[in-house]
């Protein structure tokens, strides 16, 4: 077989299998968390890149490739099984800040000077360090920060607020194809999205993007940027409604002079806005 | 507009309301969102009732404006 033609077929061959052994090893790994890891990924490459273009001897190249893709394999199922295993091999977190103060050996266990460590907090968007309660360094050098109680960004439970239950939205149509476990996801159908694209005046194949929320609403992107669709506004309406209902029962509370009728109005009145103040979080 | 008029009116837009909170209390997924909305509806059943149980009784009283 004249050369170049054994090297194309190795290399067509190599490329789909360094798909398949990422597949193999597996996202963790390939995340690269430890210098090791990264190590093993050059080296990776090398026996790839040698085996494609006749550096490497296929025999040996590829016994080499299978042992190293064969110990990548075995160290990260150990690693996922033992705690000593991986301690051993990642290395703990190490406590960096605790309780407000900075534990300045460990910082020199983890070989990082102060000034890193202040730099990492900075990407953190963390210019204080006497904001910090406590920090650590993971395995791969990373500094991961529980910030002091009045610090930390509010929360609807610091206003006593409730915040709506809801799901994540769904994407439903991507590129003007309708996706239909996204739909499955929310309970629904194509016949509903039909549905709601006819309310709107579109079709599928005019959306770029198209979500639908845990509410039910749906949003679109359209391709044409010049059109504008107007964004769900049922619950606003809702909202409004509600109001109304409520304004108008009291009036008519006001209005009655038979004492019993203006109670029930009154009554009614109150039910309304028990029910506007309930659904609040989910008409915002 | 007679009274009767009116309280049919807020009957009308309490019925739409109800309707809408039917639909988002069946298209929500996540229990504690559809539990909200569904406990909604039979007060919003109610208030509906009392309002027609209103009109009725308006109706006998002055049956010129019946049906308006």
């Amino acid at each position: 077989m004249p050369e170049y033609a054994a090297v194309l077929i190795k290399t067509f061959l190599l490329f789909f299998a360094v798909i398949l052994i990422s597949r193999l090893v597996g996202r963790r790994w390939l995340a690269a968390r430890t210098g090791w890891e990264r190590v093993w990924m050059m080296i990776f490459a090398f026996f790839v890149a040698g085996l494609a273009v006749n550096l490497i001897p296929l025999r040996e190249g590829l016994l080499a490739l299978a042992m190293w893709t064969g110990l990548a394999v075995l160290v990260n199922y150990m690693m996922l099984k033992s705690k000593a295993v991986r301690d051993l091999l990642e290395g703990r977190e190490i406590v960096a800040v605790q309780h407000g103060k900075v534990l300045e050996d460990n910082l020199w266990e983890a070989r990082m000077n102060p000034e890193d460590f202040l730099r990492q907090l900075r990407s953190k968007q963390i210019f204080q360090v006497a904001d910090v309660d406590f920090a650590v360094i993971e395995s791969d050098g990373e500094v991961n920060v529980l910030l002091k109680s009045d610090q930390k960004p509010l929360t609807p439970a610091d206003f006593g607020r409730v915040a709506a239950p809801e799901d994540a939205p769904q994407t439903v149509i991507l590129d003007g194809n309708i996706l239909d476990e996204g739909l499955r996801n929310l309970g629904l159908n194509r016949g509903w999205l039909l549905n709601e694209l006819e309310k709107k005046g579109i079709s599928a194949e005019n959306v770029l993007i198209g979500q639908v929320d845990s509410h039910g609403d749906l949003y679109v992107d359209l391709f044409d940027d010049a059109l504008q669709v107007p964004p769900p506004s049922t619950r606003q309406l809702l909202e409004a409604q509600l109001e109304q209902a409520e304004a108008d029962l009291r009036s008519y509370s006001l209005e009655v002079k038979d004492p019993a009728v203006q109670a029930m109005f009154q009554e009614c009145s109150d039910k309304m806005r028990q029910v506007r103040q309930e659904l609040e979080p989910l008409l915002r | 507009m007679t009274v009767g008029t009116q309280v049919k009116k807020t009957a009308v837009l309490l019925k739409g309301i109800e309707a809408t909170i039917r639909a988002y209390a069946e298209t929500t997924q996540h229990p504690e969102a559809k539990e909200i909305w569904s406990r909604q509806i039979p007060r919003v059943e109610e208030v509906i009732d009392q309002l027609e149980k209103r009109v009725q009784t308006l109706e006998r009283e002055e049956p010129q404006y019946k049906g308006y």
